[in-house]
């Protein structure tokens, strides 16, 4: 009796094993897709020339041994588990230090969720002008740490009891409340940037429908989310036809730019934007400036190699590769390009790259002629266009930045065509403001169209003076017609691109 | 007795492992000959090399899972070998003895490449070493082929000799808002760096000037100059440093591969006396955009680039950019002279050197040679800023019988720009973008004394992947006899410390 009472006393509830379990979890799961582009965004090669920037800077070893680590996440599962297991360890080893009652043990948890909380906190600044390997340097300069003072405490008390009580049994709860507590706060707070990460994860492998319905099902899509959608429904031919089934309703965040300004992190995705616009030059640009503010990473390495790609500057999309491959686990991206390489013919008949030729512009200009950011002001800008492609780009562009001067300028070359929807939606309300401009249009079928815009007239009206209601009471009925995004989505005023005298040099 | 065992064992392993890895490095006796030559990077295939200049070290770029090379000149030879990553690297010592004894001869070069057991060998490529010395060291900037961020840039100075690079100054290494700044046009006197500048651009900014030794910030901004001041060139002899002042925008093609054009909106010269600390204007012109001076070695004259556009007289600043993005490709520089006077300190009546613009073409960095000859330059299509210019090449004119004539076997199909002549006036350096269009690399070639260029190469690394791997552009390179002795640390503590000696404006020089 007495021996049982003691085996109870000393049972191991797997508190630490549960502990693992949560966070591996959360690591590899919920937020794996973020943490893979923390690895996109970082680089990492067994070479002194390209790590010198890194290695130079102040615990530039550090963080080379936590870009390292990083290196796993290119396959979330296992780099959760490598993260998570750092983690456990680390509480571990404290607990070991520490003689912390047993009652309590439970509570440890908080500091590896504490930990990933601040990561949370990021938001889309997590992998935007950060060095992302503090996600792995941090762990591994603890339990370094801990691991010296852990050793120097047995060396001196061997015989110490710290950590060894079997833990409560509600110990093991904690990790599991702090987990749903977590994942919670990720179903609803950040949907938008776990769907970012998976959709910029989609582009390399060209997942067009899957990105389409992965960028429908977020809760609350931000910008990010939309230029991707638009993106995939680009490249599959769909933009005129699926681009408002996405509510527009866009959350508010900002990014921290490196001179400490807040932005709308436009150039999250306008790299990928400004590339699928057709004006790969700008991709290169924005690239560019991002790898001179941060160092090299994956991202954008791949990002420049298909600019210039496309450009057909195949020795430079060579170097790129060359760098590339010297980090593990990109063979597959790298492989690709070096077919094109050999066969550059390909590159304009790619299914992938066609859809960019198709809308690069006519003649030179100079970015600075368009308003920010480029993809948009390119777009809504054109007069003259390489295919029909270009000028459907350009006319939902319009319809997007709600400009319907623009849109029926442009629209009317098709005027005697058969009209997307869209287009007749977006010619039909216009109505409201001229009547007579249905005549120009000969094939709009009038009266099914302006009996449809009617009904939506009337059911609008009563929200013109409170339209953040109007957009949630007419969404289920009216979502995907255009009026309805013209009228109650996307209200909010265009971005703010972020610009800093200070880092500029005039001239290079 | 089992402890003797034990070590006669791994006695006998090692012996045997270093017996093993000696016969692993010979050149092969038996190998198959092909007509082809071998491809190599960097191209240093029938070259004309320096006698001091470090090792050519080069990568093999054939498919093999090692590599010999043999190099042989004057009964002697030199061997070097690789694995699998081709990177052929020459002993340092070895190198320098091998090229002292084949100076002014012909080095054959032999590679081998071994593939499966079989060993084939390349056709034979040559070097030739010339007479003459190069100068000691060649300072240049590292920066991105970016647009208008920049981050972490330095100048730096490389000893040709070998591999040695020095920092002459860094602005950080991490980003820091409030202090960041940008450094360039790093100019020295006469190839010795006892008389040198650069500029800082951003936090901290102004000009180091390092005059007899003694480093100091100024502030070279004044109301009377139109701009900062910009490309520098010193007198030979006298504390005297001409500069371009340039007012410099930028503007990003969206289709084009040449990416950036770089325009002036305006620019004079100016005149700075850096014992007295005074400043001149020399050319003061709306219409006129007048840039990149350049010292005759003798003093006497002044050369200079100019662009003669007359609908920007008077023009309101305000007008100016459009104006200039509007006809960017109609901007033609030319290349004139004025002489200049000593004892007054003035300068004298333009005339034409080069009528650029009756060729369709436009000049930049007009360079003379030290014995007075000759005048390199870089001619482009349009403008001034040829390093984003595909076209760009360097022609050379004879200053004493008035040929021009294009290094045909310095250029390249891609950029040729910046470039500098060596105290000797045989080698001259300059940038280039003609291994991936982007990323610009300095070549050095050999102008011998018919003022006939040869086959430029690129300047020599430890590492010969060094030039794929690193993501920077090599900027503004200038030869020099002798090492920058200011250390990065004291120009460091001058520039973040003090706010910059302002000058004095002393009128026109002319």
């Amino acid at each position: 009796m007495a021996k049982t009472a003691q085996r109870r006393k000393h049972i191991n509830v797997p508190y630490y094993l549960v502990l693992l379990l949560s966070l591996w979890a959360f690591c590899g799961w919920v937020y794996g897709g973020v943490f893979y582009m923390s690895e996109q965004c970082s680089y990492f090669a067994w070479d002194a020339t390209l790590m010198h920037f890194l290695l130079q800077q102040n615990l530039g070893f550090l963080k080379a041994a936590g870009r390292f680590l990083l290196l796993f996440y290119r396959y979330p599962v296992l780099g959760g588990l490598l993260l998570s297991s750092m983690l456990t360890l680390v509480v571990w080893l404290l607990c070991r230090i520490i003689p912390i009652p047993a009652r309590f043990r439970g509570l440890t948890a908080l500091i590896p969720f504490g930990f990933l909380a601040y990561f949370v906190g990021l938001n889309y600044s997590i992998n935007y002008h950060r060095e992302t390997s503090w996600l792995f340097s941090l762990p591994l300069a603890a339990l370094v740490i801990l691991a010296v003072v852990y050793l120097i405490k047995r060396w001196l008390a061997p015989h110490s009891s710290a950590g060894k009580c079997g833990d409560k049994w509600y110990s093991s709860l904690v990790p599991v409340v702090l987990l749903a507590a977590f994942t919670t706060f990720c179903a609803l707070r950040r949907s938008d940037l776990i769907t970012t990460c998976s959709l910029q994860r989609m582009v390399e492998s060209r997942d067009w429908e899957e990105m389409t319905d992965k960028a429908l099902a977020c809760r609350q899509p931000s910008r990010s989310v939309a230029a991707y959608f638009a993106i995939a429904l680009a490249e599959t031919g769909q933009l005129q036809s699926r681009l408002f089934e996405l509510p527009f309703q866009y959350p508010h965040y900002k990014v921290r730019e490196m001179d400490g300004q807040k932005s709308d992190g436009v150039a999250i995705y306008s790299l990928d934007a400004d590339f699928y616009a057709g004006i790969p030059n700008s991709s290169y640009h924005e690239s560019m400036e991002i790898m001179v503010k941060n160092g090299p990473q994956l991202f954008l390495l791949k990002k420049l190699a298909r600019a210039a790609a496309v450009n057909g500057e195949y020795r430079l999309c060579w170097k790129y590769l060359t760098i590339i491959d010297r980090n593990p686990f990109e063979s597959g991206f790298t492989k690709r390009y070096r077919e094109f390489l050999h066969h550059p013919r390909t590159i304009a008949s790619d299914p992938e790259f066609r859809h960019v030729y198709a809308k690069l512009p006519v003649e030179d200009t100079f970015e600075q002629r368009y308003r920010k950011p480029l993809f948009m002001g390119y777009s809504t800008t054109l007069y003259a266009g390489r295919s029909f492609e270009a000028l459907d780009a350009s006319l939902m562009s319009l319809l997007y930045s709600k400009d319907q001067r623009g849109f029926l300028d442009r629209v009317r070359i098709l005027s005697n065509t058969q009209l997307a929807p869209y287009y007749q939606q977006a010619v039909i309300s216009y109505t409201l403001r001229d009547p007579n401009i249905l005549s120009q249009f000969p094939t709009i079928e009038k009266n099914m169209s302006l009996t449809r815009f009617q009904t939506f007239v009337r059911e609008a009206q009563m929200y013109l003076s409170d339209m953040p209601r109007g957009e949630k009471e007419l969404k289920a009925e009216w979502l995907n017609y255009y009026p309805y995004y013209l009228y109650f989505e996307n209200l909010q005023t265009s971005t703010s691109t972020h610009s800093n005298e200070k880092e500029k040099a005039g001239v290079n | 007795m089992r402890i003797q065992n034990i070590i006669i064992s791994m006695t006998c392993a090692a012996v045997a492992l270093i017996a093993t890895s000696c016969s692993r490095h010979s050149i092969p006796a038996q190998f198959t000959e092909v007509a082809e030559e071998p491809k190599i990077f960097p191209d240093y295939k029938d070259i004309v090399i320096p006698p001091n200049i470090a090792p050519m070290n080069f990568m093999v770029r054939c498919s093999a899972d090692r590599y010999a090379v043999r190099l042989t000149a004057e009964g002697r030879t030199l061997d070097a070998f690789a694995g699998e990553d081709g990177k052929i690297q020459f002993s340092l010592d070895a190198w320098h003895q091998f090229l002292a004894a084949a100076k002014g001869k012909q080095i054959k070069c032999d590679v081998y490449a071994e593939a499966g057991d079989k060993w084939t060998k390349y056709k034979s490529f040559t070097m030739t070493v010339a007479p003459d010395d190069i100068d000691g060291y060649v300072s240049y900037r590292l920066i991105e082929p970016g647009y208008e961020i920049y981050r972490q840039i330095g100048l730096y100075q490389r000893h040709l000799t070998d591999f040695d690079v020095h920092t002459i100054y860094e602005n950080n290494r991490q980003y820091d808002d409030k202090n960041n700044h940008c450094v360039n046009c790093h100019n020295y006197q006469n190839w010795h760096t006892n008389n040198m500048l650069f500029h800082i651009r951003g936090e901290h900014g102004g000009t180091m000037i390092v005059l007899n030794g003694r480093s100091e910030k100024m502030n070279m901004k004044s109301d009377s100059v139109l701009s900062s001041s910009v490309y520098p060139t010193w007198h030979p002899t006298k504390p005297w440093i001409v500069f371009s002042s340039n007012k410099t925008g930028q503007t990003f093609h969206i289709l084009d591969r040449q990416k950036i054009e770089v325009v002036d909106l305006a620019s004079d010269l100016i005149f700075y006396d850096a014992k007295r600390k005074v400043i001149k204007n020399i050319i003061k012109t709306s219409g006129d955009m007048e840039t990149f001076p350049c010292w005759a070695p003798d003093g006497k004259r002044l050369y200079y680039c100019v662009a003669h556009v007359p609908d920007m007289n008077n023009m309101p600043d305000s007008l100016r950019p459009r104006y200039i993005t509007g006809h960017y490709q109609q901007l033609h520089y030319n290349i004139m002279s004025m002489p200049f006077d000593e004892a007054t300190q003035k300068f004298g009546s333009s005339r034409m050197e080069v009528d650029c613009e009756a060729m369709g073409k436009s000049a930049s960095v007009p360079r003379i040679s030290p014995d007075g000859r000759y005048m390199l330059f870089t001619l482009g299509p349009y403008g001034q800023f040829h390093i984003w210019h595909k076209d760009a090449d360097l022609y050379i004119k004879d200053l004493k019988r008035g040929a021009i004539h294009r290094l045909n076997e310095a250029n390249s199909t891609n950029t040729e720009s910046y470039h500098a002549w060596n105290s000797t006036g045989r080698w001259i350096v300059f940038s280039s973008r003609r291994d991936d269009g982007s990323y610009t690399r300095l070549y050095i070639s050999y102008i011998d004394r018919n003022g006939k260029d040869h086959k430029a190469f690129m300047m020599p690394q430890e590492d010969p992947e060094q030039n794929v791997l690193l993501l920077k552009s090599y900027n503004v390179p200038e030869f020099t006899r002798d090492a920058v002795k200011v250390p990065a640390k004291l120009f460091r503590r001058i520039i973040y410390r003090t706010d910059g000696t302002p000058v004095t404006y002393g009128g026109f020089a002319r």
